[in-house]
């Protein structure tokens, strides 16, 4: 396994770990225990956790790992768009988490930039591996 | 080559089989529920537990029982790390989100609101049991 495979799916299981734990907040919340005021507006935060944090960033690891690989060096494409991917992601993700948080319209706008930044450097590693097992070029 | 089921190391383990057929179960009343909202508005209240059948049962417990099966070994004698932790995360996922399709809709009486509190802790530990599986099996292979 890569490292930026590592590095992702790593950071993918904390997103999962947190936006869960905020996720369990917020349904107590339903339950009307008295839970301060403040959980009931993190849903934003859960949401961006859960769907870019955990399963966008957890698909992108496993991708770089798993799809089929060049026939010559380096066999999964430059690593640095992926890393750089991996750093704009989270980044993103908490920008944008936070900012709906706070009602900053200007953090959330650049939080989405940042993810979309990750998801075009994502693509470029990914886009010429999309191709039959043992052939450099589809 | 004949290999017998024990012997294949990349045999589907019952974990992963029962996490899909759980995840499609959950995608099909997923589907069900949202082709009853759109029916009838007055079903709104199901509309965040429509959402956590399609992102928790289906994508969620798709992802926890592929992993499983295909990341690399956490040791010769763990291959698929500590067992323990992803029966508990299949039995706690699933569990914590019957209570909550039971629950979250309705009107909460007492009965409910243990429900939804029992639902949050269970989910939570089912994430926390997964991550405890699969943090070890994160390496580089030798």
């Amino acid at each position: 396994m890569p490292p930026p495979t590592i590095w992702l799916v790593r950071a993918a299981l904390v997103h999962l770990l947190v936006g869960t734990a905020l996720g369990a907040l917020l349904l107590v919340t339903k339950a009307d225990l008295g839970m301060p005021p403040w959980v009931a507006r993190t849903w934003p935060l859960h949401g961006e956790m859960m769907l870019l944090g955990w399963m966008v960033q957890m698909a992108m690891g496993v991708a770089y790992w798993i799809l089929p690989k060049h026939t010559q060096r380096p066999v999964r494409g430059v690593a640095a768009p992926v890393v750089m991917a991996a750093l704009l992601i989270n980044a993103g993700v908490a920008g944008a988490g936070l900012g709906q948080l706070v009602g900053r319209a200007s953090l959330v706008v650049a939080g989405r930039l940042a993810e979309l930044a990750a998801v075009l450097l994502f693509a470029s590693n990914a886009w010429p591996r999309i191709k039959e097992f043992g052939r450099e070029r589809d | 080559m004949h290999t017998s089921k024990h012997q294949t190391p990349n045999t589907m383990p019952l974990a992963t089989r029962l996490f899909i057929r759980f995840a499609v179960g959950y995608l099909l009343l997923g589907l069900l529920a949202g082709i009853a909202l759109a029916l009838d508005p007055a079903l709104r209240t199901f509309w965040p537990t429509y959402l956590h059948l399609i992102t928790v049962g289906w994508l969620t417990q798709l992802i926890f029982g592929v992993a499983f099966w295909l990341f690399p070994r956490a040791s010769r004698q763990h291959k698929r790390g500590r067992e323990g932790y992803i029966w508990a995360s299949l039995v706690l996922l699933n569990a914590g989100l019957v209570l909550r399709v039971a629950a979250e809709p309705f009107d909460l009486g007492v009965a409910d609101q243990s429900a939804l509190v029992l639902s949050a802790l269970f989910q939570f530990g089912a994430a926390l049991c997964f991550v405890a599986n699969m943090w070890p099996r994160l390496q580089r292979r030798p």
